[in-house]
């Protein structure tokens, strides 16, 4: 799941003109399961937005909605009504989402009211962790399930740096060090003797780092 | 309490287990205390949503109490807890929005705690009454469209 | 309430109706779910008051399990020996013992602890440790009866001085006749440890007692001395005559200030000095008897019980009933009712009606087997919910469940109606029947909308049904 935190009042207020009229609109997908774009948030943001507006006289009309997905057309065609009537939309939605409002919608202001963080999962009431980068050339079965690239501080793929301190990162000493875990999971699987391959360096071109990156299939083309 | 002309409002949201209780049973004592408190009560402080504290500011509130049961004390085991967690979101939430998160509050009533709760609602009043009117009252029309899709 | 200022009394009732009717509008009806009663009740204490509501229960054909924390039945009633109107009490509790151990509806549990409770109205389970083992009854409702102590004092030079007894102890003797007649003098003090920071609370039996022990001497003797040195004299109700008698028959009473208590000293005989706001000199009485009324205390269990009852007690440590004149002998947690000592001071006739008054109050409970509740329960929009699961972490009851279509479903017969996953659905896909988020939105809406603002549309209920 996509995993995003909602930007705080004051860097919203930064960012929306005054005098204008907003829709703050909300994404019921992922970021509604992490608390941060549902319905909910809508109107607890929206609310915030009006008590800013009227504390500091800064002439916000605020309305609010929340559609399925903000990453369909589908979707977005519920909002066009929403979204004319107003000056910006300030959406809720991850990254993905907003830049979908915006294609949408050319002439109309589209602002991020999150911060999109990761592709992770809840791991206890209230708290999310990463679990994913999205490297593009998953390694996860040579590590027992558990990955070394986005858990690793360091990113390292031939065992520990020799940092840790009792489980511990030594880089985030509230995480634990993800060759801990690996070690353990592979005892547990009976797979140990993977350790013992040396990974080779990994083809980071299918990250980021090769540039926006694109998925064609060309079985369901027209 | 002030005797201005327009008397400031301050909500309180009373479980009904223990504030709402106390509530009634300070009218029984015929204790007195701040007239400007309207009482919505509520099955347990863990029913109350963010959105209902920032809202009652936005209508115009100057001071919001949410009064629930003895922290251990629940009816419900956790309530009051979440409750609190909630009324602290909603604080920072105030507090960055530009008032002050003084305005709300927490706090926690036994069904017998008649004089704590009124004492409860006269420290909100004067609260209310050092910070002044909520600064929201100076434009009192509240704009809002829901809009369905 | 609000005395002091009635144009703003007017204005917040005005406020709190319209606020009120803006939540009518929203209501719909609720058909709850039913399920079956344990036709049983258990009530926690075996004194007059729990032996008075137990027989009460057990009348009505009701089962009833009677728990006593010591292994003999009577309570605080044992060490009466008689009241103001009758003659003779023991008789009495132990007819009321041998009424209730006859009786075959009444279980007893004696020396027994409560040590958890369970469940909700209709469906208690209640925990149990006796003679070293645990055991579990179950009930459909609970009375509350734990009773209350005698309180404790070393004021006045009590357990320094033979010479100065309490209240309890002097109708003891009196009654085995081991009070020898013939002394000079007896002073009764009232109000010992009572009224003041430590006690706050007036133990209302205490001035009827010294009525009625004074009566007792001036009856045995009718020359003796009997001095009542007191606050404010309180034999409510028909009690005030005794108080009449008492000063006919040559009782002579004297009021003293809490700032200036009488003094007992021991250096020439018991002699008490005291300086009344009736008299210009202060007053001194040889004596050798000192009578000390110090009051009732809690029973120091009481914070225990109301912890695992989830139900108030106060700063005096008794029990506090839903409301003191519409609810006077239950809890807000539905089917626990309290009765006696358990819920403040007072006399045993009193005792007893309010035990059959918790008694009655609990068998529309018990009578009926099946209860209808449940219908103020949370229901999920299944069109809205967005299976984050949310609900299921938050509740503590474990009331949401996965369905069969992946979406969060709530079990109708484990929800309590706290309304917590209502606020906390971050799809706000859930409502809590009866508290719906619009019907508190509404009630702000209505509260800060001017005269002028036009009301917003009302939102017919969408489960409205046909009236």
């Amino acid at each position: 799941m996509i995993v995003a935190e909602r930007k705080s009042i004051p860097e919203l207020l930064d960012m929306l003109p005054n005098d204008s009229k907003i829709l703050v609109l909300g994404c019921g997908t992922c970021v509604t399961v992490c608390l941060a774009g549902g319905e909910r948030e809508v109107s607890i943001i929206s609310s915030a937005l009006r008590i800013a507006s009227k504390a500091r006289g800064l002439g916000y009309e605020v309305s609010e909605l929340t559609i399925e997905r903000q990453c369909d057309n589908v979707f977005i065609e519920q909002a066009i009504e929403a979204i004319e009537k107003v000056d910006v939309v300030l959406s809720l939605g991850c990254g993905a989402g907003v830049q979908a409002i915006a294609e949408r919608f050319l002439k109309k202001p589209v602002y991020a009211g999150l911060n999109t963080k990761f592709l992770g999962i809840l791991e206890e009431r209230g708290v999310w962790t990463e679990k994913c980068s999205q490297c593009g050339s998953c390694v996860l079965h040579e590590y027992g399930g558990i990955c070394p690239v986005t858990r690793c501080a360091k990113h390292l793929l031939n065992g520990p740096c020799g940092g840790s301190r009792e489980d511990r990162c030594e880089v985030r000493p509230d995480r634990p060090c993800a060759w801990q875990l690996i070690y353990h999971r592979l005892k547990n699987i009976g797979q140990l003797e993977r350790l013992e391959k040396i990974e080779p360096p990994k083809q980071w071109s299918a990250s980021l780092s090769g540039g926006p990156r694109v998925i064609i299939r060309e079985d369901h083309r027209i | 309490m002030s005797s201005s002309d327009k008397e400031t409002t301050i909500v309180a949201f009373c479980c009904i287990y223990c504030a709402y209780a106390a509530a009634d049973l300070a009218g029984s004592m015929r204790l007195q205390y701040p007239s400007n408190v309207r009482i919505i009560r509520t099955p347990c402080t863990g029913r109350l949503e963010v959105e209902y504290f920032l809202r009652a500011f936005e209508n115009g509130a100057d001071g919001v109490l949410v009064a629930g049961c003895e922290e251990g004390s629940c009816h419900f085991k956790e309530g009051n807890l979440i409750a609190k967690r909630r009324v602290n979101y909603a604080r920072k939430l105030l507090a960055e929005s530009g008032l002050e998160a003084e305005r709300l509050k927490m706090v926690n009533v036994s069904a017998a705690g008649a004089r704590l709760f009124t004492g409860h609602v006269r420290e909100m009043a004067e609260t209310v009454q050092r910070l002044g009117p909520s600064p929201l009252n100076r434009a009192k029309t509240r704009v809002q469209q829901e809009i369905k899709p | 309430m609000h005395s002091a200022e009635p144009e703003k009394a007017t204005e917040k009732a005005t406020e709190l109706m319209k606020m009120s009717v803006a939540r009518a509008r929203l209501l719909s009806p609720l058909t709850g779910t039913s399920f079956a009663v344990d036709q049983t009740g258990l009530v926690i204490g075996g004194g007059v008051s729990g032996m008075t509501a137990a027989l009460a229960l057990a009348g009505q054909g009701f089962k009833v399990h009677l728990v006593e924390k010591s292994d003999r039945l009577g309570g605080r009633a044992l060490d009466l020996r008689y009241t103001l109107e009758h003659e003779d009490i023991s008789p009495f509790v132990a007819g009321i013992v041998k009424e209730a151990e006859e009786h075959p509806n009444i279980i007893f549990h004696l020396g027994a602890d409560v040590t958890n409770v369970a469940g909700f109205i209709g469906q208690f389970k209640v925990s149990l440790f006796q003679d070293g083992t645990d055991s579990e009854v179950s009930c459909g409702a609970i009375i509350v009866a734990t009773g209350a102590a005698p309180a404790a004092t070393g004021e006045y030079l009590r357990g320094k001085d033979q010479g100065v007894i309490t209240q309890l102890e002097l109708e003891q003797r009196l009654q085995k006749g081991d009070f020898a007649p013939g002394r000079r003098n007896v002073v009764m003090i009232q109000c010992v440890g009572s009224r003041n920071e430590e006690r706050p609370y007036c133990s209302r039996i205490c001035c009827s007692m010294s009525v009625k022990n004074a009566l007792k001497i001036k009856k045995l003797d009718p020359s003796a001395g009997v001095y009542v040195l007191y606050r404010d004299i309180r034999t409510y109700g028909f009690r005030e005559k005794y108080y009449k008698q008492a000063r006919e028959a040559g009782v002579i009473f004297i009021r003293y200030e809490p700032d200036a208590p009488p003094l007992v000293s021991q250096d020439n005989g018991l002699v008490v000095s005291v300086k009344s706001p009736d008299f210009p000199e202060p007053v001194e009485i040889e004596t050798d008897c000192v009578v000390l009324s110090t009051g009732v205390d809690a029973a120091g269990d009481n914070r225990r019980v109301a912890d695992m009852l989830k139900v108030p007690i106060n700063a005096d440590g008794f029990f506090v009933e839903a409301h003191l004149k519409l609810r006077p002998v239950e809890f807000a947690t539905e089917g626990i009712f309290l009765c006696g000592l358990a819920h403040s001071p007072k006399h045993m006739d009193e005792n007893i009606s309010q035990a059959r008054a918790a008694a009655s109050r609990a068998s529309t409970v018990l009578s009926k087997a099946y209860l209808e509740v449940g219908a103020q329960v949370s229901q999920v929009d299944q069109s809205k919910c967005i299976s984050c699961m949310t609900c299921t972490k938050v509740c503590p009851y474990g009331a949401p469940t996965v369905n069969a279509d992946h979406k969060a479903e709530i079990i109708a017969a484990k929800c309590m109606g706290c309304g917590i996953c209502a606020a906390e659905c971050p799809a706000c896909a859930i409502q809590l029947n009866h508290f719906e988020s619009r019907q508190f939105k509404d009630m702000l809406d209505e509260l800060f909308r001017s005269g002028k603002e036009e009301r917003r549309p009302a939102v017919v209920p969408e489960k409205s049904g046909v009236l």
